[in-house]
């Protein structure tokens, strides 16, 4: 066979198997949901959208495509694995992710926000924010200390500070003018406060970017801070602030872990070293979630991240930790300075009935009768983590 | 249902073609999936498409009795423009006189039903084709789910027979799954990369719009719109072949033209021809005089305008085409045509960067902030926002790939990977291409999957 009409067989068959293989790939997904293999991943941090019920009237059946595409968007076969290839592409070619709410600096760091960089100028960097925000906030912080004043010997406010306020050097650099030209929101807050409740609030940016420390307080890839950050927060306050001793030592150790982010850019394995706490503490007996509160277990396993230590120190007193998510890296650190310490996540408190949440502060407060209680939150959450507070007062 | 969505690609697509390929009733089922494919959109908007079919089928049947009937012809018309005013235009034209009325919600696509029912009826009025017996041919002409929402504008004259005898072959497939894939790749991948800069920039308050920012901004929406526009163009011509179909192309490399007229040759020529054979001849075209051909030629721009949306900025965007058309016809197009080559194409991407300064605005006030900020005239841009902010490195990279596209002449048509070469260096190309085409096609469909990933961020912050 004369060799051009060979290579017109060739191109034939190539032609055909391309055919046969884009519409292999077409109906992989088809084939995969099922098959039983469609994708949800729980980090996304969401309740996965329903099944498409029968409509049962016009309304329903207007709205029916719309319910139907969120739930095929949620299920369709192979979902995880093309979200996680695009996330990779995209980090390995370009360096970015697909989600707006992560950021990444030229060094690595990573830096969150909702909504791009827009909120994380403003509620970080304090720039650009409406007018009444900052009274409004402080305000709140008042609010918030007359109402425990009235329950609780002594209270006190830990502001986290956020990655932008700590390493704005390591912002995307056309960011940097941006929030350099703005005040942390927590400065202008604790600026507005009157002078006793302002003593009482601690905004420790130079102690966690002190010369000295053995990584940063918030490791590049994370938005929370670890041991390092947590735990020199905590000594500034105990031992600078407040004057208190430590009683003992918490052991820690450097480990590689996921980033705290790693919902947002699924398939990617990115992580950093952070400095952990060991989890058996000689002299404190640690207790993780609900059932640490059996006289409130309901409600303790609503709030899910809770927390309890308690270590054989006479004489040291109760603390109550009422935080947001940072509060979480904090504790152990604090039972180095008290007999026993609650700590207790607040972020899901909007999901407890008004009962549920009169309980809980009857039990936290006057149940357990803490002599100190630290409000912890991060910066840049303010705004939403003092509401959920004030509630659990009212 | 968009064509870049899951429900469409992982779902009715495939279950479509598979219906096509194993089904004895291949009409019915395409019929049944388009009308479907319409209902997804809202069902209560199906009414709107099956009222185009049956008005125009019936008048297609009376017209065919009584061809040269004016009166019925005319009814027809007026009856193909009646929805798209009430649907489109009536709210517009009532803020003109004052009146605050809700504007209905339009239906997909109903611009479309409304020419291609006059291009039918005109069509027949004229003697070029007969109408349609069957009523089931003529929904599915109407309905063909391709085409339903953005075009190529089918006239029935093109389709007439095909219908009835659709024939599908390896290389059809083969050409039709290409060219599907090209299309999504142009939608996906690149115009929806750089809709987002274009969005956040034509979004920005005045104070943050520098000159750098806007011309970015226009410049991101330039490339967007055509590759959003022409991408969904080629996937549809691209699911037509895989019907056993031809549809018309639409677009010919549109920012390659070197004068606003030839531009409009090659941006949505289905648009184009239709409004030049249903609208600028039977005004009299360029038979009647300047001022007569210029009145034409204006109308017809300012109708083209109106069409893309009932808005000042539209009708605006249609007068500043018709008069640069104008401009070129009165002397200009021959002082353009001695001019350097890249002046003339100069010329021409400032035209159109101008023009979509307008087009794309929200407002004549947004479009004021734009035009003034382009011409570095914006005095308010105390504190414009920083070009790194829009810049990212997925949209540098589209913006490149964009305007490389955009600008080269690259092969079309079903021998795109023909050529007089040798056969192992053929198949060595094909083997490439195929292989480029099918990693498109992953990245795309990885893209789509991504956006359906909507992680709950707890905090504000």
């Amino acid at each position: 066979m004369p060799p051009r009409r060979d290579a017109s067989r060739a191109r034939r068959w190539l032609q055909a198997g391309f055919v046969g293989v884009l519409a292999l790939l077409a109906l992989l997904p088809l084939l995969a949901q099922l098959a039983g293999f469609n994708g949800w991943r729980a980090g996304e941090n969401r309740a996965q959208a329903p099944m498409p019920a029968v409509p049962r009237d016009a309304a329903g059946l207007r709205a029916w495509p719309r319910v139907a595409d969120a739930a095929v968007n949620d299920r369709f076969g192979l979902r995880t694995q093309l979200v996680s290839l695009h996330d990779q592409a995209l980090f390995r070619l370009f360096g970015a992710f697909a989600v707006p709410q992560v950021l990444a600096g030229p060094g690595g760091r990573l830096f969150v926000s909702s909504d791009g960089a827009k909120s994380l100028i403003r509620y970080a960097c304090g720039r650009g924010l409406p007018v009444e925000t900052v009274p409004d906030l402080a305000g709140q912080v008042e609010a918030l200390f007359r109402g425990l004043q009235q329950r609780v010997p002594r209270a006190d406010l830990l502001l986290a500070p956020s990655a932008p306020v700590l390493y704005p050097a390591e912002l995307p650099a056309w960011l940097r003018r941006d929030c350099a030209a703005g005040t942390p929101i927590a400065r202008q807050v604790m600026d507005r406060l009157p002078a006793e409740w302002r003593e009482r609030s601690f905004f420790p940016v130079a102690p966690l970017v002190a010369p000295g420390l053995p990584g940063p307080a918030i490791p590049r890839r994370f938005m929370h801070w670890d041991g390092v950050g947590a735990g020199r927060a905590v000594a500034a306050w105990a031992e600078e602030r407040r004057h208190l001793q430590r009683r003992l030592e918490v052991p820690a150790a450097w480990q590689w872990r996921p980033s705290d982010l790693s919902g947002f850019f699924p398939g990617l394995r990115l992580g950093s070293m952070a400095l952990e706490p060991a989890a058996e503490v000689p002299g404190v007996e640690p207790c993780l979630g609900w059932p640490c509160f059996p006289g409130f277990a309901d409600i303790a396993s609503v709030l899910v991240d809770v927390r309890r230590f308690r270590a054989a120190q006479p004489g040291a007193g109760r603390l109550l930790v009422l935080s947001d998510s940072f509060g979480a890296a904090a504790a152990p650190w604090l039972a180095r300075y008290y007999g026993e310490v609650w700590q207790f996540t607040l972020n899901h408190a909007e999901q407890l009935s008004p009962g549920q949440r009169s309980r809980l502060a009857q039990a936290l407060l006057e149940g357990y009768r803490p002599d100190q209680v630290l409000v912890l939150m991060m910066d840049a959450s303010m705004t939403l983590t003092l509401p959920r507070l004030l509630g659990l007062l009212e | 249902m968009s064509f870049a969505s899951i429900g469409f690609l992982v779902w009715f697509l495939p279950l479509v073609l598979l219906a096509q390929w194993l089904l004895p009733w291949r009409n019915a089922t395409l019929l049944l999936a388009s009308l479907a494919f319409y209902a997804w959109g809202d069902p209560a908007h199906l009414p709107v498409l099956l009222f185009y079919i049956v008005l125009n089928w019936g008048l297609g049947r009376l017209l065919g009795r009584q061809p040269g009937c004016r009166r019925l012809l005319l009814l027809g018309l007026g009856l193909n423009l009646l929805p798209l005013f009430w649907f489109k235009y009536a709210g517009f034209l009532a803020g003109l006189v004052g009146f605050a009325v809700v504007p209905p919600q339009l239906p997909l696509g109903v611009s479309f039903f409304a020419f291609q029912g006059i291009s039918y009826l005109v069509d027949i009025h004229r003697g070029l084709v007969l109408p349609q017996r069957r009523l089931w041919v003529f929904a599915l002409y109407k309905a063909l789910f391709p085409l339903l929402i953005a075009g190529p504008i089918l006239r029935y004259r093109d389709i007439e027979g095909r219908l009835e005898r659709r024939r599908t072959s390896l290389l059809r497939w083969r050409h039709g799954m290409t060219l599907f894939v090209l299309g999504l790749g142009q939608k996906v991948l690149l115009a929806n990369t750089l809709a987002v800069p274009a969005d956040q920039i034509f979004a920005l308050p005045a104070a943050q719009l520098g000159l750098a920012t806007a011309w970015l901004g226009v410049v991101c929406y330039h490339l967007q719109l055509l590759f959003d526009f022409s991408g969904y163009s080629t996937m549809a011509i691209g699911i037509g072949h895989m019907l056993g179909l031809r549809f018309p192309a639409n677009f010919d490399r549109p920012y390659l033209a070197q004068s606003v007229t030839e531009f409009w040759r090659r941006w949505h020529m289905t648009l184009s021809a239709w409004f030049r054979d249903y609208v600028y001849i039977p005004l009299g075209g360029n038979r009647h005089g300047a001022w007569r051909t210029a009145g034409n030629l204006l109308l017809v721009y300012i109708l083209c305008g109106l069409w893309h949306g009932a808005a000042w900025t539209f009708l605006l965007w249609g007068m500043f085409q018709g008069a640069l058309m104008l401009l070129e016809r009165l002397g200009f197009g021959a002082v353009l045509a001695r001019a350097w080559r890249p002046l003339r194409h100069l010329y021409l991407l400032l035209s159109l960067l101008v023009g979509w300064g307008l087009f794309r605005s929200e407002s004549l006030a947004t479009t004021w902030s734009m035009w003034s900020a382009m011409a570095g005239l914006n005095q308010g841009a105390a504190e414009p926002a920083p070009l790194g902010a829009f810049l990212s490195a997925p949209v540098m990279t589209a913006l490149l790939v964009g305007a490389l596209l955009a600008t080269q002449r690259l092969p079309r048509g079903p021998g795109w990977v023909s050529g007089k070469a040798g056969g192992a260096l053929l198949l060595w190309r094909d083997a490439g291409a195929y292989a480029a085409v099918l990693l498109v096609f992953v990245a795309s469909l990885a893209r789509v999957a991504s956006g359906t990933h909507n992680p709950f961020i707890y905090w504000r912050f």
